[in-house]
């Protein structure tokens, strides 16, 4: 049998018929027997094209034990034996349980609150954003993060904790930021509202028409902070943008459980600060509201407050699903599925008539760049543990320091008696 | 004297000719800010009572006048939200200056230091900075009680990322309240309120004052008394006595708890081989015990009496006037530990 890779001849028109045809299918069910057919391009279009991927990767002595699982992108179900899968992993020895729920499947080892089903709000942003606004933003940040111009690949490296990582491997998806964007995320959610009215400060200050925007979710919305937050931004009329994405859930517990509304506008109003309740899987909508709201703020008008109604379609933290704890019906997870505002948005532009194809072509692209960059930060280096170590404080100093003497103590008359106080 | 690295250090004793003035501790924090603003407009100073009377007790005075609202001004009473500001403007490139009436009010805002002004730094591997100083009064005498007098610097200081920096006197107060502003990491700047009408010669023109390095306050050969803070005057109150007893103790002032100077510690106690730690602060689990573990981890085979503490009882602070008188340690206190140590060595 012959043992080599694939010409690009002999692989451009197999790629092609995977592209073209995967799609169509429910299910495609990989057979990879190690020869050398599944190069890098195969795999791309396999895990971009098929809906659901179902893989046997072997290793065998044909191959040498070189062909293992972990190298396809995604799969929805593996098939391969206790060899092979500890082959994989490089451990002989583990439990086998050890192996296939620890090590096989941890490639991504970190919380990952992925915002799918909510797109649309960071979306419509995207396209009003300048360059010296600021986000400060939630976990679920993903969709904030791209909307500011961050980089995708950084993003994935940090979900893979490599040094290339936005934020050195170090933070990961929950903390994500990216400062030469002004993107900001890590306060323990709450908190965003209220670190948002300094970035507003330092944009008023230097006198730029910059805004700042603050994304928390509903749960947020119940801790005190935020409402320091709101007063902060309207005494001080600041210009922020709070956004809340009520999706109705804080983890596993619905907001009907929660708080006495399921909409959550009507606290922020009595502050003085302007408020507005939108459809948060509308894009087209959002992107609306968003211009002339962000207009009005560039205007120094003052902070904004917006309640976007939307729902995750995946789990809370992945990047497993979580629907096996029945926390929330099917019905209600369909209902919001048929809302998906990527696909929404889809409709909407072929009944505008936007062509299919570019549509299709923008798809692909975009499932394109991502596993490009999954590609990518499978290669990258991890951070050095003995690096991290020196990374707590900066040891650095405003320049004006440098212009400073230094002053060297003398004797201090310590009898001198000690304050007595008074109110004043 | 420490010996500086600088060529431009300032040493009044060496009779340098350079203008000074006698101010007292408050009023040397008030020199501080008006010439760190002067010298860096990114720097703003804020909280409750800063742009009138009586202005902090004195400290922020003259500052709205010189500076304006945009620079110095009043706030809600919002400590988490005024804390959580002030990160947010740090990692936009200003210099907040935030200052609590009382440490205790700190207490609000942990959420803000610890779990994420302490580690922006660290957790954008370097990209974000988080030059923030928030100055907390430490209340003392006029029956501040159990509420308004806890100083916490040992909870700052154990957290990776911040600066906990505690002036013993008005010269050093100015200098590290320079370099805490003009330091791009978040510092946490401790002041004893029964500091603020003791004087001293302060230089004129700005200065700084290294973080992370300990000042000499006295040289002596017997013993290491490392101490800081309010208690820097007992200090050297106490090596008054002691002289008269024939004691000659060295007095380390370590000025900043984090980043904390062992190196001078560890010379001190090479040379004297005995060591007390003052602390103004509970006894338990403080930063007096960080230092007497760290010496004897060093140095325990060296020294020639096991170490003492002079630290606040491990209780509250009573409201009553003369509960309040015997709870806080005194230069007779010192003296005490001090001639134990000296009693112990000569035992064996």
């Amino acid at each position: 049998m012959e043992r080599a890779p694939l010409s690009d001849q002999e692989t451009s028109p197999i790629v092609d018929f995977v592209k073209e045809r995967a799609d169509i299918y429910d299910l495609v069910i990989v057979c990879d027997f190690g020869h050398g057919l599944i190069n890098n391009e195969l795999n791309t279009a396999l895990c971009e094209h098929a809906p659901y991927l179902a893989i046997n990767a072997q290793s065998n002595s044909g191959n040498m034990g070189f062909n293992t699982i972990t190298k396809y992108l995604r799969a929805d179900y593996i098939c391969i034996d206790e060899p092979e899968a500890r082959l994989s992993v490089q451990d002989d020895f583990s439990e086998i349980e050890t192996v296939v729920n620890d090590k096989l499947s941890r490639e991504v080892d970190c919380p990952i609150h992925f915002c799918v089903g909510q797109e649309a709000a960071p979306a419509a942003l995207s396209l009003l954003f300048h360059p010296e606004d600021i986000v400060m933003s939630h976990h679920r940040s993903h969709g904030y993060y791209l909307a500011k111009g961050a980089p995708l690949e950084a993003m994935v490296a940090e979900f893979y904790g490599k040094a290339t990582g936005s934020n050195g491997g170090l933070a990961g998806s929950q903390e994500l930021s990216y400062q030469p964007a002004n993107f900001f995320s890590g306060t323990i959610l709450s908190g965003m509202f209220a670190m948002a009215t300094g970035g507003a400060f330092s944009q008023v200050y230097r006198g730029n028409d910059g805004l700042t925007v603050a994304v928390i979710g509903d749960g947020a919305m119940e801790e005190g902070i935020v409402y320091e937050a709101l007063n902060i931004a309207a005494v001080f009329k600041l210009p922020v943008l709070f956004l809340c994405e009520n999706n109705l859930y804080s983890g596993f517990t619905r907001i009907d459980r929660r708080a006495m509304s399921e909409t959550i506008v009507g606290r922020v109003a009595p502050f003085g600060v302007k408020t507005e309740l939108i459809d948060g899987n509308d894009a087209i909508l959002l992107y609306d509201k968003f211009k002339e709201i962000t207009a009005s703020i560039r205007n120094g008008e003052g902070p904004f407050f917006v309640e976007v109604l939307t729902y995750r379609t995946r789990g809370h933290v992945g990047p497993e699903d979580d629907d096996i704890f029945d926390y929330r019906t099917p019905e209600e997870l369909q209902k919001w599925l048929d809302r998906d505002p990527a696909q929404a948005l889809r409709s909407v532009l072929l009944s505008r008539g936007v062509a299919e194809d570019v549509v299709t072509a923008i798809e692909s692209e975009t499932d394109a760049a991502v596993y490009r960059a999954i590609e990518l930060a499978k290669q990258d280096p991890f951070p050095v543990f003995e690096d991290s170590l020196s990374y707590n404080w900066s040891n650095t100093y405003a320049p004006a320091l440098s212009s400073l003497p230094e002053y060297l103590p003398v004797e201090f008359d310590g009898s001198q008696p000690e304050t007595k106080l008074s109110p004043y | 004297m420490v010996k500086s690295e600088a060529n431009t250090a300032v040493n009044l004793q060496s009779g340098t000719d350079i203008s000074t003035s006698r101010l007292s501790y408050g009023q040397a924090l008030n020199a501080a800010l008006r010439q760190v603003m002067e010298l860096d407009d990114s720097v703003f100073v804020y909280g409750l009572g800063v742009d009138g009377p009586p202005y902090l007790f004195g400290t922020t005075a003259g500052l709205l006048e010189q500076f304006g609202q945009k620079r110095v001004f009043d706030t809600p009473v919002s400590e988490q939200g005024l804390t959580a500001m002030g990160a947010g403007a740090a990692t936009s490139g200003l210099r907040p200056v935030l200052v609590h009436q009382r440490l205790d009010f700190m207490v609000y805002t942990m959420d803000q230091l610890v779990n994420w002004m302490s580690l922006w730094h660290f957790k954008s591997a370097t990209q974000s900075k988080m030059p923030i100083t928030i100055r907390a009064i430490v209340g003392k005498n006029w029956g501040q009680g159990p509420q308004h007098a806890k100083s916490l610097h040992t909870w700052f200081a154990h957290i990776p990322g911040l600066q906990v920096v505690v002036p013993g006197s008005p010269a050093e107060a100015k200098g590290l309240l320079i370099s805490a502003v003009l330091s791009n990491d978040p510092t946490v700047f401790i002041e004893p309120r029964a500091l603020y009408a003791m004087e001293e010669e302060v230089p004129d023109h700005p200065y700084y004052i290294p973080l992370g390095k300990a000042g000499l306050r006295r040289p002596g050969k017997d013993l290491s008394l490392v101490t800081f803070g309010s208690m820097v005057p007992t200090a050297i109150q106490a090596a008054s006595q002691l002289k008269k007893k024939g004691v000659d103790i060295e007095i380390v002032d370590l000025r900043t708890l984090m980043p904390l100077d062992l190196e001078a510690v560890l010379t001190s106690v090479k040379k004297t081989r005995r060591l007390v730690v003052a602390e103004p602060g509970w006894r338990m689990f403080g930063a007096a015990a960080e230092i007497v573990a760290t010496v004897c981890e060093e140095l325990g085979s060296k020294l020639v009496a096991a170490p003492r503490r002079v630290c606040w009882p491990h209780s509250h602070v009573p409201m009553s006037t003369p509960l309040e008188t015997a709870y806080y340690p005194t230069a007779e206190d010192v003296v005490e530990g001090c001639l134990k140590v000296m009693g112990a060595g000569s035992n064996t």
